[in-house]
């Protein structure tokens, strides 16, 4: 355990002083929504969570939650994880109000308790769009972004066997640029964030990754329309650029991204 | 075509489209009333050359009108569909960075309406107070100064201009940036100039309506 978890206190006992550590720990309120499938109607369930360590993670401390339900005989909280290390967009979770939790770009499997402090009420619900309807607690489905993926989110060509590293140039700036959009790893805070549950972030980041590559320009008008319709075939909401998105991801993907898009939109129209 | 215009981004470019239009004659309208401070005989000039314009002046009349249906009906549009993308909302929703101002458009908007009407029947068609018909200056001209004085010299009147100036001017503070967002006008290099300016400019749009009528109120023109 690290030493910001114990706490030092310091005693007299006939004149003698007496160092006792332990370690710190927290209880929780935890209000968590429940939800047994899609049909469900679900509601928000109380949990006392005694003894967590500030060490954990989010997930860790839901883990903890989850074991003492079993031991209860009662139904774990499902919710959705993988890596564990902020970078597969598995994770989710609304955490009092905000997507992956308080802190500044972080996904909830890396936010640690030391963010909360003891006697703490979270209010933890899942990711709410249209587009992304709850399978189960805090489990949604985000195959939508998967299908708007498909409409253009890749080049078609024949790669062939892997080339070679330097055969085709490309400009520092431009090749920084991609890279700032392909952070994205598709979790769906911004949609969570959105006041309208927009998935503009997404789609521009993903638009926008391929716009500025070399690669990308054969299909870069068909791609942005082609994305575009699938988004908006999917029931999310319109951007007000209010930038809700953009403090939520966890990457901190620029909401000049959006801009981008809205430019390749425009000029697709165009031609 | 018609799934162009009817797709997200696009319902987006018409807000700006039609929005900036607004915003323009907006900022022309303030500097136009500000002529009060120049005196009686400068503003009553100023009415006079409009009024010169016959067709003209109702050519802008009726591109404003259209613009303006057009850019309320759409945003009444956007704002329901909004809606319904979030059928279920949280127990304990959380903004994060989203501005007031950029969170009660549809609200300041649709006060707009109301104010907008209220104005056009107290100064265009002058029913709310018949007696401005038959104000005339020693030229002949339609004496549009003497008629600010009246107008703005009842309190309640002023309130009502306060109110709607100041809901106006914050429309605008997050709508002048947002339109050039929505457009793809924003880049990484000038947003931090634009999403400084287009607030700014709510503020003036606010403060330079809000000047005349306070003016006439505490007699400082008179
Ligand atoms: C003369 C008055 C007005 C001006 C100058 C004006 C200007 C603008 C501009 C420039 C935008 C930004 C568009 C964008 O984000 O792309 C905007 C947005 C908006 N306007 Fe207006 N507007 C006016 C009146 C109204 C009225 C009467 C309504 C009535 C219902 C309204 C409702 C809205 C809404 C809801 C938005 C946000 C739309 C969105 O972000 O999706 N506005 N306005
Ligand atoms: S579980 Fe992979 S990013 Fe959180």
């Amino acid at each position: 355990m690290g030493r910001g978890s114990f706490i030092v206190d310091r005693i007299e006992i006939h004149d003698t002083l007496f160092t006792i550590h332990y370690p710190q720990i927290m209880n929780l309120t935890l209000y968590i929504w429940r939800q047994r499938n899609a049909k469900d109607k679900g509601k928000m369930v109380t949990y006392m969570a005694d003894d967590i360590s500030p060490d954990m993670s989010f997930l860790e401390m839901l883990d903890v939650v989850n074991e003492r339900l079993i031991e209860d005989n009662e139904d774990p909280i499902a919710f959705d994880h993988d890596c564990r290390e902020g970078i597969c967009g598995t994770c989710s979770l609304i955490i009092n109000g905000r997507a992956h939790g308080p802190e500044k770009g972080t996904t909830t499997c890396q936010l640690h308790m030391r963010h909360f402090k003891d006697g703490d009420e979270i209010y933890i619900e899942p990711f709410r769009s249209r587009a992304f309807a709850v399978i189960r607690d805090l489990v949604v489905d985000r195959s939508a972004f998967d299908r708007i993926m498909q409409t253009g989110g890749f080049i078609t060509i024949n790669t062939g066997s892997p080339a070679d590293a330097n055969a085709l140039p490309i400009p520092k700036e431009d090749a920084e640029y991609a890279m700032d959009a392909a952070q994205c790893i598709g979790c769906g805070a911004c949609v969570a964030q959105c006041k309208n549950a927009s998935a503009m972030l997404f789609v521009a980041a993903k638009v926008s990754q391929f716009a500025h590559l070399p690669q990308g320009q054969p299909e870069r008008m068909k791609r942005v329309r082609a994305m575009v319709k699938a988004m908006d075939d999917e029931g999310f909401g319109n951007c007000t650029n209010q930038y809700e998105c953009e403090a939520a991801c966890p990457k901190e993907i620029s909401v000049n991204f959006i801009a981008k898009m809205n430019r390749e939109f425009l000029v697709s129209g165009l031609k | 075509m018609s799934s162009y215009i009817t797709s997200s981004v696009a319902k987006k470019y018409i807000m700006a489209l039609t929005g900036i239009p607004l915003m323009l004659f907006i900022f022309g309208h303030m500097l136009g009333n500000l002529q009060i401070f120049l005196g009686a005989d400068a503003i009553n000039n100023y009415a006079a050359t409009l009024q010169g314009l016959g067709g003209f002046l109702w050519a802008i009349r009726i591109t404003l009108f259209v613009l303006f249906i057009t850019h309320a009906i759409l945003s009444s549009i956007l704002y329901v569909e909004n809606k319904l993308a979030r059928p279920v909302s949280y127990h304990k929703p959380a903004t994060v960075v989203a501005t007031l101002t950029s969170r009660t458009m549809i609200i300041t908007g649709l006060i707009i309406v109301c104010f907008l009407v209220f104005h056009i029947f107290h100064y265009t068609v002058q029913s709310i107070d018949p007696s401005f018909k038959h104000l005339f200056d020693t030229q002949g001209r339609h004496d549009v100064y003497t008629m600010l004085i009246k107008g703005f010299s009842n309190s309640s009147i002023t309130s009502i201009y306060l109110l709607g100036v100041v809901l106006l001017g914050a429309h605008v503070h997050h709508a002048a940036a947002s339109a050039l967002q929505s457009l793809g006008l924003m880049n990484h290099k000038y947003a931090k100039y634009i999403n400084f300016a287009g607030p700014l400019l709510g503020v003036i749009v606010a403060v330079g309506y809000a000047v005349v009528p306070l003016c006439v109120l505490f007699k400082v023109i008179k």
